[in-house]
This record gives structure tokens, C-alpha cells and sequence, in this order.
């Protein structure tokens, strides 16, 4: 542990007294040094250093036994820095401040000095030559090589490439994928049947299932005329209210949305949802995409500021959130972390992240870089205040906005005026009242105060500013908020062009931002505006790529670029630069239109093929197993959400409403036992209709997951979520086969069946089957079926006093848990 | 069979991208079934399910489980991890402090919260200490049975963490962490070492019946990894896993005909879509999902068990007359539970002693001798008991125990009463079997067992020794995610403490 406090005073001390004894003279090869050195600082070294960093061990990369070796440094950079211990790691490091060395036990404070002293000296070593103790370069050198690096070049618009196969020419995008087909001999899949094509299309845009009329008639109109019907079809999709659940639902992952702080408490992140409900809208209006990332980053600080542009601000503060942070210091930079990360990764594509403590191993991202975009940041209240002495409270003037207009105001002052005469009347009335009196009286006027303090108007989670002064930004040496280096400003990065933002303080706004400026709302830095429009530039090459391959990503199952948030030399390559390229183009020309995007990827050849493997086809088969090069469709396991929802569609209970602070699944006592306050920040009452909605408004509390969920990959919204793990656990089917939930669905999946069917077992499996997978059963499955449905039936009536209904009842319950559980309800041809 | 399954995924990644192209590990664990990946892959075998060349043909991961070898001989192969949560006293257990007792009632000026020096009054232990075993090493009173136990126990007394929080601090106990969302211990031990049952989870949680530990089950979480590595929370009441058994009312009989027919109308679909190892990977995830339904309520049975058994865990005594204490009953039951777990071959149990808030836990910060009274007593017995039964059954050789809390307690009194307030300077753990030295103490306190002095750890250093017990080199264990490869053990240079070793 270490007392900063008192290891800087003595620091400073040090460094004066040093300072007077060896002057500034630079030249380290006087005698006495050098006795100095043999009688001090070499025993010293040896006794306590080379074992771990000699010529036996050199952890983290280092060696200290010679002066060369501590130059040259290890993996945290140079030891030392001659003449500079404050800059020296080496010093750092035995002061326990970043580093602690020795580990066993700390220097004493006499060995301490010894070492500082000798640094500050030049820390002179008989026989070494100064000729090859270059220290290395501080901060990374950026080369051609770097910028010449596939994702980092302008992009390019590519002509599209001729297609020689007539039925494959349509579309553009067919051109790129099937030109490569050709050069490596692979044959493109056929195309998959209308009804596996309408149920990829609904799932895949909508993330539910079609209804059985809805396959039937695009059945019908494809024959007729395929292109025009599956162009109607997207379309209809596109209009729809649940595209913005299903694709706001993938941003949402990218962004790491919760609604609750995390940690101990675990507190809900009030009006979070709104951002949620943001989201959802913003896909449904088809937002471009440009100023979706304006109104994120900086929409307090936009020309026109919109309720949407506040509201869109919460994405600084969905993240994971500390309110009991041992060090407060420390925690506003994890919390800078969290946003620059995210905004980085989901925006860039880059994990600028890794170079917070050192340069990035992989990426010519210096650290200098990671601290130039700190400031950007830098000037965001942070969450909360030091109200007590450990916690962080929540402070509402930091995050919350209201959502006024004058109106609102003016009826506020008016309800203020009224409530304010009242409680002088109250006020008044105490003065002369009796003990009873006064206590009744007390009570009255702190309802009142509290109505005060609370005002009644609808506010955002969102992001504040102290006003247009801004706190210097420092490199961190080794990420550490005790080390300051170098002074930086907001700056790009550096492998891009590196140039200075241009950065105009902002005060006004529009109306709404002068009324919130007139409700105490201080002007900002105008810092993240400029950032934001460095980002949604299209002369950025990041942005549209890092966009076009996600959206790619989610139709196909896996990228052009296979890791949709780092498109850095960690990541891998894009399989087709040039469509990647052009979808980027295209983008950026129609307005940044995301349903553009969809449109051309949609009614390609390339998107329709089937996802059935010719296993006959061994070229194919061998030469590119995991289909990179899509010459067929994936096959693929619908996400947590989907299943509940596509649960919930079948059986009829869907209830379609939108928006709110969210819905409370049932958890059961079990569940809740997990918490160390059960039940704490989970409404348990919530009425079954509620309890039907998407999973999208699944109140997401970062300490207790839904098991359904979880258990089907739901990521925890802790860090950005670029693509959903696929796995197949037992659990699965344990909660698909006897949850709650399961029982609930089966039962009103069975009653809506026979509602709709009617008492006919034919009739009734038909229509099971139409429902569940858009197809009527197979001969074979009908006596499967058919012959279990009686085998239950049978059993139920030996089991309980059932009537001949009742028993029928129940087995086609147990017949529909079967349905919901196969494996072609989740896995989408 | 393993080799046939990775060269093609392995191919893609491996010869421009060398670091991201990731270890053996990272491409076994795409591959491996829930519960017991090893034995579905041999079942899907042994069914002809795997067609020639299409094993790798997806991306999913579907055996994350898989059982996969250590990188050397391990000492332990399994670990029952006993958490203390709320954060136990070691100056009132295992860490004897005679002058922390002469100088009882004196003032001191002391660190007490972070970089906060006050003047403090010291507060003596009120427990009475005494050697015990050949070994000699000292135990305080109220551990009457555990201090039997002594000479099977290796103490680490230097311990230090990096917050006085418990929220942070817990999450950096099982994650290595203080920021949430990285991986716990037993994750890193699933995903390193695979499952070694097919039919029952890799790593079990147990939680005290007042309620679960602060932040919940954060505690057990998998962070980045898939789900598959994060902890299953085996329940004291009702059923031990969730949505075990059917509510409906239909008979095992019975669901093992829906089952069946399950996987019947199963293979008509697969049948159709050659070529994907995921269908028979789910259809054989129902059939192990169904034997589950026998086998963990049959490791909760402890009907089985003698009588001796069940009284040398402290299962049948009543609970002391003290004000919240509920005896050794349910602590001793989930130590006998984890047993039998560890038994079946379950890689990683945990085990929450203390619950909910306040006194419900080890957080003394009102009353250190009440808090004693009810939680000594409550773990005394069971613990005891399971070093006992795990030893003349065999088990304990390879049976890592591992005992501590989020952090220790400070030797002062908080706020002049008679508690303590959280103390990460220094603390204790011990650990047993599992290829530990038995009777042996390792780095010291200071005086007054207030601050760790001599031989110094960090926790990431007792991370990488309980992975260095279990064969993995906390070095080699990595897992890429947003562009690094992370460790349980940080950034930070870790060290095994090689002098707990036997």
C-alpha cells in the first residue's frame, strides 16, 4: 500500500537536496560517483533487483545489471531516465507507487535515496559507453507502413465487378462476393426457398416470426414475381415499429446498456431507458447514421439541441458505475476509460484502449493518443459528488436534464409560486402551535420541500459540463493517476492525420438549450462536438467501415471484418476490402442511410442463397470451411431475445407495446436468493400483459440477470458487446423444457390452437406447425406427433382424475413444450 | 479426433495473426457441450454425428466444456473455495498478536481508510490463543475444531488488496478485478481445464441462507467469457438447479417420452441440414439435461451419509443460543454437498459463508466478539469436518480447500466501540490439501496485525498459485477479448508463492 501523500513531501525534499549537492552538471564519470556507485548503488542492485532481472530471469522484460539494460527498458518502458527520478519507473517503482519492487518488502527509505540520488547523478556505471545508451524514443514513432494499413487508407469507391452468371447480376454487391467465388473455385449455394427466405427476413429484421398468412401469401407472390414481392416484403419490414426494437437491441450490446450502476448497490440509473427508447427510434426513423453519432457524443452541444440530442447523451452514462470507489481519483480515469473505450471501439472499430498504461503493442496508437482523447472527455461531470465520506452520491445537477419547453417552465413557476406562499403559511402557523401541532405541521412542510426539490417535469440521463474552462489533460505514466507526464491537448489520432480539433466553447443552442441555460445548464467546451464531427466525417475511414461491416455482421452472422470492434492489426482482415469499401461508400452518399444498407444486402443473391451444405461439394467443404466467402448462407441460432420473443409471438401473447422504464420477468424465489437483498431493484408484481412485451425492455440490472437470458448468451452489459457468443448448454434446455415461463407459454400456445383450429387433431397439428415454423407437418412428424400425443394422454388419465377434455388438454400442452423446443423454432435456415 | 476438429478453425486465424490467432485453448473452447463437453463430443462420436469435414465448418462454440489438459502436473485437481464474506478478523483467528493484546485500550495513530492517518484506540483480541499440532501454530479459541486441524492448514498472513469497499473488493477476490465484468476464478479454471462430469456443472456456487454475498452474482460471473464459464448457483431450498424438474405434473416416464420424441422430430430436421455439428450438439444437450435431473439431486441427498458423517460436519447441532447465529447446520451441509461435488469430479465449489448485511456476515464493525459468537461456531465444526472426511477418503491430496474473505479487519477499535472497520493492508488466508504445506505459516503483519509486512502478496499472487496448484501457468492463461489478452492476474506481474508449495 502506498502513502502517496507522504512519499511526495519527502520526494520533494529529496529532489531539492539532491538538486544542491550535485548541481546540474551532467557528466557522470567523476571518481566519486563512480565510488558511489561501487559502494552504494551496485550491492544494493545486486542484493535486491538482479535476481528477477539479471542475466537468470528478465521479468517483464527487463534487466537492471546494466546501464544499457535499464535504458533500453523492458516491456513498461526505460528504467530510468538519467538525471530524472521523478520520471525514472525504476523510482517509481520502489516507492510502491505503480510498480512495488522489490516485492517482498520495500526499499528502506535510506535505499530509497540512494537510488534516486544515483539517477539524479546520470546514474553513472564504470565501463559503459554512452554512445549506446540512446534511450528509446519516448512516444511511437508513426510510419508510412502504419498508414498505409488497410483500415486506415481513404476509401476507396471500386468499380463493381461484372458478374459472368446472368442470374446473379442484379446486384452489386453479388459482383464483389462472386468474383472471389470464382477465383478460388467455389460454388455458389442455390437460392433458399421462399419460405426460408421469409423467415430469415423476419427474424433477421424483426427478430420475430412471420405469421402463418404472412408466409402463405409472400409464397404466393413470389412465385408470381420474386424480385418485386421480396422488395415489398423488406419494405414492410423496414416500416415496422419492431426493426428498431431488433436493431436498436444490436447497438444497445455495442454500447454496453444497463440500467443499473453495478457493484454493491447495484442502483438503478434513473430515465436510462429513455436513451433505450432513443435507440429504438432512432433506427425506426432511420436517423443517419452521422447524426446519430453527433447526438450521442455531443448532443448538448449541437446547433439545434433536441430533447432526442439530451436524451442521446446518456451514453456516457450507462456504463458500469463505482458509487464506493476506494480511490475517487482513480475512479473518475476508470470511468474516462470506460467511455473512451466505448466510444472508440463502437465508432472506430479501434480498442484504444490498450494503450492507457503504454503505446498500443499492435496498433500505432501511442499513448499520448489515449490521453488526446481523454480530453476530449475531460471536462464531463463526473457522476456524482463527494457527498459522504465513502460513497458517491448521485448528484441529479450532474446527470440529469430536464425535458422542458416554456410552457412547462411557466406552469412549474406557477405550481413553485403556490407551493412556496404555503409553506409560509405553514411556516407561520407553526410559530404559535402547540407540541401536536408542530410535529403535524413539520410533516406538511417537508412534503412540501420535497415537492420543491423535485420538480415535476420529465428529465434525461445525460451529460453535463462544468462550464467552457476545461482541467489539463496529462499522460498518465503507466495509466497511473499519481504519475502525471507530459501535458496533452484534444487532439485526433495520431495515424489519421493527427490534426488539432478546432474546439469553440458553446452556449447557445437554439431554444431549448437557452432555456436550460436560463435553468443554470453551463455552457460547454464544445470539445465533444468536435470529436463527434471528426467521427461522423466522411473523410474519417473508420467510421462507415466500422458501421457497414457491423450491419453486414448482423445479416450474415459474421463480418466482412470478423471482429466488428477492432479493425486493428489484433483484429483480422476484411475478407472483401473492396465491397467493405463500397458499402462504405454507399453509405456515406445516401445520407447515411442504415435502411439503405439493408436494402442492397437484402436483395442480393448473396444474402438469399440457401444455408443447406452440399457435403458433396468438397471443394467447397475444404477449401473454405467456416464459409467465409459466403458461397452458401449460415445457418443460425437465434439470439436470447429472439427465442423469447418468438416464444411469445406463437403463443399469442406478444403484447406489442413500446418504450418505459421496462418489464420485470418473473424470477423465482431461488433466483432472487442470490442477491444480498432479495428481491432488492426488481418489481415482483408486475401484471402478466407487462410481463408479455419484448425482450428488449427487459429492465437490465447489471447484478441479476434474467437465467433465460443469460443462459442463451444475453451478454453482460458490462463491457462493449460487439457479437453474441453461440453456446449449447445443458441449463438451455432445462429452462426451455420446466421454467415459469415455459409453462405459461406452452399452456396459452396450446389454448390458442385450439381456439383457432378448433377440436380437429388434424386441424390442431396444422395449425401448431404453421405457427411454429410456417410450414404445415410432414407424414413422418404427424405420426411422431400423433402417436406421443396419445401415449401422453394416456398416462395423464392414469395419473389424475381428469375428464377425457382435461387430458387432452394436457398432453397437447406437452406436445407444444415440444414444438418450442425443437431445434428448427431456434435455428433460422 | 481433437486435432482433426481445430486445424481448419485454426487455419484462418493462425498464419498472418499470430497473437490474435490465440492459444490451442481459445479455439478448444469454440468447440467443446455444457455439462461435460468431453463426454457429449464422445457420444456425438460415438453416434456417427460428426460427418468427415464439417466439424469445424461453423463458428459456434459448442463445447466450451471440453475436458483439456493442465500446461504441467497439477498438485490439486479440484477447489473448494470457502469465502468469508463481510471479511473475516485475522488478528482474531489464525494471526496471534500479543502486543496487539499488551497494548489493548492504548492509542496509535494508524492508517485506517485509504491514505487516512488517524489517531485510533488499539483493540486487543479478547480471544485466548494457543499452539496446537506438531506444528505448533497458534489458533485462537473460538476455532476450537479448525485449530485441531492446523497441521493439514498453510496460513498466508501477508496478504494485501487494493480497496477498503466490499463491493470492489469481492469482485477483486473472484476476478482479480475491481472494476466488473471480468471473469471469476472458476471461470478461468472451466475454460482452462474443462469439465471433468458430464452431467453435473463445472462450477458450483453455494450461498448462505440469509441471503447471497454483495453484488450477487457478479461474484460468479463468466465477465467476457460465454455464459458456460460462469458459476451455477446450487440452492439450499426447493430444487438445486434452476428449472430442474418439471412443475406441470408429468412423471419422469413421461418426460423421458417427450424427450425421446424431442430428439426424434429432431433428426427429421437435422437430417436435411448436413453439415452442422451444432443439431446433434443441442439434441444431445436435452439427454444430459435430463439425466442432471437425477444427478444433482442425488449429490444434494445426504441420506446416503452416516450418522458419523453427518456429526462430523456439525450437521446435527443445534445452533448456539446467540442472536442471529444459525448454527453449523446449513454451512455444515453445504461443506458435505460440496464434498460429494468435488467427488463426481466438479472442478470449482464456493461456498458463502455470511450473507445479506450487517452482522448476517463477517463485517464486524459494531462488535467483533458478537460477530464471533455467531459465525465461528457456525463454520467451525463443518470445516473441520470436511479436511477430516476429505483426508480418509483420499481426497484431500488433490483437493485444494481455500479459506478468507473479501479482506481482513483493522487492529483498532472503529469509532471507539468494539468493532472493526475493513482492513485490505493485510489479512489472511489458509489453504489445505490440494498440494499445500500442511502446519506451515507464511509472511508476517506487523506488530500489530494491522498492515502485511514481511514476505508481502498481493491476491493476484494467491490467484496464480491456486492456478499453479491446479497446473496452469497464470502467465499462459490468457483469453482475448477487446484486443488483449487478459489474465486473472492482471497486468500486474504476478507471483506463485512457491514457499506454500509442499
Amino acid at each position: 500500500m502506498s502513502f502517496y501523500s507522504v512519499h511526495f513531501s519527502y520526494l520533494l525534499f529529496l529532489f531539492s537536496l539532491v538538486t544542491t549537492v550535485c548541481g546540474s552538471d551532467p557528466v557522470p564519470d567523476d571518481k566519486q560517483t563512480l565510488q558511489f556507485f561501487e559502494a552504494k548503488v551496485r550491492p544494493l542492485l545486486a542484493e535486491h533487483c538482479f535476481q528477477c532481472h539479471g542475466t537468470k530471469k528478465q521479468n517483464g522484460g527487463l534487466r537492471l545489471d546494466s546501464r544499457a539494460a535499464m535504458l533500453a527498458g523492458g516491456e513498461a518502458g526505460p528504467a530510468i531516465i538519467p538525471h530524472d527520478p521523478a520520471e525514472s519507473l525504476l523510482i517509481e517503482a520502489i516507492h510502491y507507487e505503480s510498480l512495488e519492487m522489490p516485492p517482498d518488502q520495500k526499499l528502506s527509505s535510506g535505499q530509497i535515496q540512494i537510488l534516486t540520488e544515483w539517477v539524479q547523478s546520470g546514474a553513472p556505471w564504470p565501463g559503459s559507453s554512452e554512445v549506446a545508451l540512446v534511450p528509446r524514443q519516448h512516444g511511437l514513432e508513426i510510419t508510412d507502413e502504419d498508414r498505409n494499413f488497410w483500415a486506415f487508407r481513404p476509401i476507396a469507391r471500386h468499380p463493381v465487378p461484372n458478374v459472368p452468371d446472368v442470374t446473379w447480376d442484379d446486384q452489386a454487391i453479388d459482383g464483389f462476393i462472386y468474383r472471389r467465388l470464382l477465383s478460388e473455385g467455389l460454388n455458389p449455394s442455390p437460392q433458399a426457398t421462399p419460405r426460408e427466405l421469409i423467415r430469415r427476413t423476419y427474424f433477421n429484421l424483426l427478430g420475430l416470426p412471420p405469421t402463418p398468412d404472412e408466409v402463405t401469401q409472400f409464397e404466393e407472390a413470389f412465385i408470381r414475381n420474386p424480385l418485386s414481392s421480396l422488395g415489398e416484403l423488406i419494405e414492410t419490414l423496414l416500416a415496422s415499429q419492431h426493426y428498431g426494437e431488433r436493431w436498436g437491441r444490436h447497438w444497445l450490446d455495442v454500447v454496453r446498456f444497463a440500467q443499473t450502476d453495478g457493484y454493491e448497490r447495484d442502483g438503478e440509473k434513473e430515465f436510462s431507458w429513455r436513451y433505450r427508447d432513443y435507440v429504438i427510434q432512432a433506427f425506426n426513423a432511420d436517423k443517419p447514421y452521422d447524426q446519430f453519432i453527433l447526438e450521442q457524443l455531443a448532443g448538448d452541444e449541437l446547433p439545434e439541441v433536441t430533447f432526442d440530442s439530451i436524451i442521446a447523451t446518456g451514453f456516457y452514462r450507462i456504463g458500469v458505475w463505482d458509487d464506493e470507489p476506494d480511490v475517487k481519483a482513480a475512479a473518475i480515469y476508470d470511468n474516462l476509460d470506460d467511455i473512451i473505450r466505448t466510444t472508440s471501439e463502437a465508432f472506430l472499430g479501434l480498442t484504444i484502449g490498450c494503450a492507457r498504461c503504454h503505446d498500443h503493442k499492435f496498433d500505432p496508437l501511442p499513448q499520448a493518443d489515449y490521453y488526446r482523447l481523454q480530453a476530449f472527455f475531460k471536462n464531463i461531470t463526473p457522476v456524482g459528488t463527494d457527498q459522504s465520506e465513502t460513497h458517491w452520491k448521485t448528484n441529479p445537477a450532474a446527470i440529469y436534464t430536464p425535458l422542458i419547453d416554456q410552457q412547462v417552465i411557466t406552469q412549474w413557476e406557477v405550481t413553485q409560486g403556490e407551493l412556496q406562499s404555503q409553506l409560509a403559511q405553514l411556516q407561520a402557523r407553526q410559530e404559535n402551535a402547540d407540541e401536536e401541532a408542530k410535529k403535524r405541521l413539520d410533516e406538511q412542510i417537508t412534503e412540501i420541500e420535497t415537492k420543491l426539490k423535485s420538480p415535476s417535469y420529465p428529465q434525461a440521463l445525460s451529460v453535463r459540463e462544468k462550464g467552457p474552462h476545461v482541467e489539463d489533460t496529462f499522460i498518465l505514466v503507466r495509466g497511473n493517476h499519481l504519475t502525471k507526464g507530459k501535458q496533452v491537448e484534444p487532439q485526433f489520432l495520431s495515424v489519421l492525420g493527427s490534426e488539432k480539433a478546432n474546439i469553440q466553447p458553446i452556449s447557445s443552442g437554439g431554444d431549448y438549450r437557452d432555456l436550460l441555460r436560463n435553468q443554470g445548464v453551463q455552457p460547454t467546451s464544445g470539445r465533444r462536438l468536435a470529436l463527434a464531427q471528426w467521427i461522423a466525417s466522411p473523410d474519417n475511414p473508420m467510421t462507415a467501415r466500422v458501421l457497414v461491416n457491423r450491419i453486414w455482421h448482423f445479416h450474415f452472422g459474421h463480418g466482412i471484418v470478423a471482429t466488428p470492434s477492432d479493425f486493428g492489426r489484433t483484429g483480422q482482415p476484411p475478407s472483401h476490402p473492396e465491397l467493405l469499401d463500397w458499402l462504405a461508400s454507399e453509405l456515406i452518399d445516401h445520407d447515411w442511410s442504415i435502411k439503405h444498407i439493408h436494402r442492397l444486402i437484402l436483395q442480393s443473391n448473396t444474402y438469399r442463397q440457401s444455408s443447406r451444405q452440399n457435403l458433396d461439394d468438397h471443394h467447397s467443404q475444404t477449401k473454405d470451411p467456416g464459409n467465409t466467402l459466403l458461397w452458401r448462407q449460415h445457418l443460425r441460432r437465434l439470439d436470447a431475445e429472439s427465442i423469447r420473443d418468438a416464444i411469445l409471438s406463437v403463443s399469442g401473447k406478444l403484447n406489442p407495446e413500446m418504450g418505459g422504464r421496462g418489464i420485470f420477468p418473473k424470477l423465482s424465489t431461488g433466483v432472487l436468493a442470490s442477491q444480498s437483498r432479495p428481491g432488492n431493484g426488481w418489481l415482483q408484481d408486475q401484471s402478466e400483459i407487462q410481463r408479455a412485451r419484448r425482450s428488449v425492455y427487459i429492465f437490465s440490472k447489471r447484478t441479476l440477470g434474467v437465467p433465460l437470458m443469460e443462459s442463451l448468451d444475453a451478454p453482460t452489459p458490462d463491457k462493449p458487446e460487439p457479437s453474441r457468443q453461440t453456446t449449447t448448454i445443458a441449463p438451455q434446455a432445462l429452462i426451455l423444457l420446466n421454467s415459469e415461463f415455459m409453462d405459461w407459454q406452452t399452456e396459452a400456445f396450446a389454448k390458442r390452437i385450439a381456439a383457432e383450429a378448433g377440436g380437429d387433431f388434424s386441424n390442431r397439428l396444422s395449425r401448431a406447425y404453421r405457427l411454429a415454423f410456417g410450414r404445415y407437418p410432414t407424414e413422418q412428424e404427424t405420426a411422431i406427433s400423433s402417436e406421443f400425443i396419445k401415449r401422453q394422454e394416456s398416462q395423464w388419465a392414469s395419473l389424475e382424475s381428469l375428464n377425457k377434455d382435461e387430458v387432452g388438454d394436457r398432453a397437447f400442452i406437452e406436445f407444444c413444450r415440444i414444438l418450442f423446443n425443437m431445434n428448427e423454432f431456434i435455428y433460422i435456415d | 479426433m481433437l486435432e482433426k476438429l481445430l486445424s481448419p478453425l485454426a487455419r484462418q486465424g493462425t498464419p498472418n495473426h499470430p497473437h490474435c490467432a490465440g492459444s490451442r485453448r481459445e479455439f478448444l473452447w469454440q468447440l467443446g457441450a455444457g455439462f461435460g463437453g468431453l463426454a457429449l463430443t464422445d457420444i456425438l462420436d460415438r453416434d456417427g454425428y460428426f460427418p468427415p469435414r464439417a466439424e469445424a465448418a461453423t463458428n459456434v462454440t459448442e463445447h466450451p466444456l471440453m475436458t483439456r489438459a493442465p500446461d504441467f502436473r497439477p498438485k490439486a485437481k479440484r477447489v473448494i473455495f470457502l469465502f468469508m464474506y463481510g471479511g473475516p478478523s485475522q488478528m482474531d483467528s489464525w494471526d496471534y498478536k500479543p502486543e496487539l493484546q499488551e497494548h489493548h485500550g492504548k492509542t496509535v495513530e494508524i492508517q485506517t481508510r485509504r491514505r487516512k492517518k488517524k489517531t485510533q484506540t488499539i483493540l486487543g483480541s479478547q480471544r485466548h490463543f494457543e499452539r496446537y499440532g506438531e506444528s505448533g501454530l497458534w489458533g485462537a479459541d473460538c476455532f476450537p475444531h479448525i485449530n485441531q486441524q492446523l497441521d493439514e492448514i498453510c496460513l498466508v498472513k501477508s496478504l494485501y488488496a487494493d480497496t477498503f469497499a466490499h463491493g470492489s473488493a469481492m469482485i477483486q477476490m473472484n476476478s482479480g478485478r475491481i472494476i466488473q465484468g471480468h471473469p471469476t476464478i472458476g471461470s478461468w479454471l472451466g475454460y482452462g481445464l474443462g469439465s471433468e462430469n458430464e452431467n453435473l456443472p463445472g462450477y458450483v456456487v453455494m450461498v448462505d441462507p440469509r441471503g447471497g454475498p454483495i453484488a450477487g452474482a457478479a461474484n460468479w460471473s463468466s465477465g467476457f467469457m460465454p455464459a458456460a464459464y460462469q458459476g451455477t448457483h446450487l440452492r439450499n431450498k426447493g430444487e438445486p438447479i434452476l428449472d430442474l424438474k418439471p412443475k406441470s405434473g408429468i412423471t419422469r416416464s413421461m418426460q423421458r417420452d417427450l424427450v425421446d420424441t424431442l430428439a426424434m422430430l429432431n433428426e427429421q430436421h437435422r437430417k436435411t441440414r448436413p453439415g452442422y455439428s451444432e443439431l446433434p450438439a443441442r439434441i444431445a444437450s436435452y439427454e444430459l439435461a435430463f439425466q442432471l435431473q437425477m444427478s444433482a439431486p442425488e449429490v444434494m441427498d445426504l441420506a446416503t451419509e452416516t450418522q458419523a458423517t453427518l456429526n462430523m460436519y456439525g450437521i446435527l447441532d443445534p445452533a448456539p443460543e446467540e442472536t442471529g447465529c444459525v448454527g453449523p447446520e446449513p454451512f455444515g451441509r453445504q461443506c458435505l454437498i460440496a464434498r460429494r461435488l468435488v467427488e463426481r469430479g466438479v472442478r470449482y465449489v464456493q461456498i458463502y459463508s455470511g450473507g445479506g448485511h450487517g452482522d448476517q456476515n463477517w463485517d464486524a464493525h459494531g462488535d467483533i466478539e458478537k460477530n464471533l459468537r455467531i459465525h465461528a461456531p457456525e463454520i467451525d465444526k463443518p470445516i473441520a469436518g470436511l479436511i477430516k472426511d476429505l483426508k480418509q477418503r483420499g481426497l484431500l491430496e488433490e483437493t485444494l480447500i481455500v479459506w478468507g474473505g473479501e479482506f481482513g479487519r483493522q487492529s483498532v477499535a472503529q469509532n471507539g466501540g468494539k468493532g472493526r472497520d475493513h482492513n485490505p493492508l493485510g489479512f489472511l488466508y489458509w489453504m489445505a490439501g490440494g498440494g499445500v504445506k500442511g502446519g506451515h505459516s507464511h509472511g508476517e503483519t506487523d506488530p500489530l496485525g494491522h498492515e502485511a509486512t514481511v514476505n508481502r502478496h498481493h491476491i493476484r499472487d494467491l490467484h496464480a498459485t491456486i492456478l499453479h496448484l491446479m497446473g496452469l501457468d497464470h502467465e499462459k492463461l490468457t483469453y482475448f477479448y477487446g484486443g488483449l489478452k487478459h489474465k486473472l492476474t492482471g497486468v500486474r506481474e504476478a507471483r506463485v508463492i512457491h514457499d506454500l508449495i509442499a
